[in-house]
């Protein structure tokens, strides 16, 4: 089945963009890109929708409310390419 | 992205709100961006930091909605001396030497440039010939031969 994957950053220009990218270009090398939809916002817009789990899988490349930190991967690796792998596997792990 | 040539070299700033408005000023300047973009990218950095550590450098990519932009455009900003700013996504403190300043005119557009900027941030040997550039002219050299143009 096809999981919803929401991307969120402060704006929803810049750096959702290019985490979704760096996503899409991971999960394209393992093949799985059919997997996944992609979806793009700005945290402000997504903050009850991702308590009400309307996602399965949500990245951020800022800060979310502690409310539902437990539900959001931190997408900033990413940017920094520090770690990135360990983001990859964290959206694996919930495919 | 380029084409105002926004490229400000050896700044001082006291705190990182003073360093993004000299580039959000220069970017006004220009036409790139409304009056109002100042005040909201400065807010912005408040609410949402914008600070990135590499393995090679502390950088900040400020932007705010595509509402206050005329078009697109790329400030750079080289600091004389690191300023604090806070990480995005984890809020920690990290000292910065470049802002790398986005006016985008549309939401999710770029794409192409944006992933240049990033692997361009965590590009040592780019990274060293930024800081070691001597003149805008070596700024945009730079970046031009990451396709950012």
């Amino acid at each position: 089945m096809t999981k919803s994957l929401m991307v969120v950053c402060g704006t929803g220009i810049a750096t959702s963009t290019i985490a979704t990218g760096k996503v899409k270009e991971y999960l394209a090398s393992v093949g799985k890109t059919d997997q996944v939809k992609f979806l793009q916002s700005k945290i402000a817009d997504e903050v009850s929708a991702i308590e009400n789990d309307d996602y399965d899988i949500v990245v951020s490349t800022t800060m979310v409310p502690s409310a539902i930190k437990d539900k959001v991967i931190n997408g900033v690796s990413l940017l920094t390419g520090v770690g990135t792998q360990k983001v990859f596997d964290e959206i694996e792990a919930k495919l | 992205m380029l084409s105002d040539e926004i490229i400000l070299l050896d700044e001082a700033a006291a705190d990182n709100q003073e360093a993004l408005g000299k580039v959000a000023d220069q970017m006004t300047r220009s036409g790139a961006v409304k009056t109002s973009y100042k005040s909201a990218v400065l807010k912005r950095e408040i609410d949402f930091p914008t600070g990135l550590a590499t393995v090679n450098i502390g950088i900040a990519m400020p932007h705010t909605d595509a509402e206050y932009v005329n078009y697109d455009q790329l400030g750079v900003l080289r600091l004389r001396e690191p300023v604090s700013f806070f990480q995005m996504g984890d809020g920690e403190r990290i000292q910065v030497r470049f802002v790398f300043m986005l006016a985008l005119k549309e939401t999710h557009a770029q794409l192409a440039m944006l992933q240049k900027l990033i692997a361009l941030i965590q590009d040592k040997a780019s990274i060293r010939q930024l800081l070691l550039a001597e003149d805008t002219d070596e700024i945009i050299d730079t970046l031009n031969n990451v396709g950012i143009e």
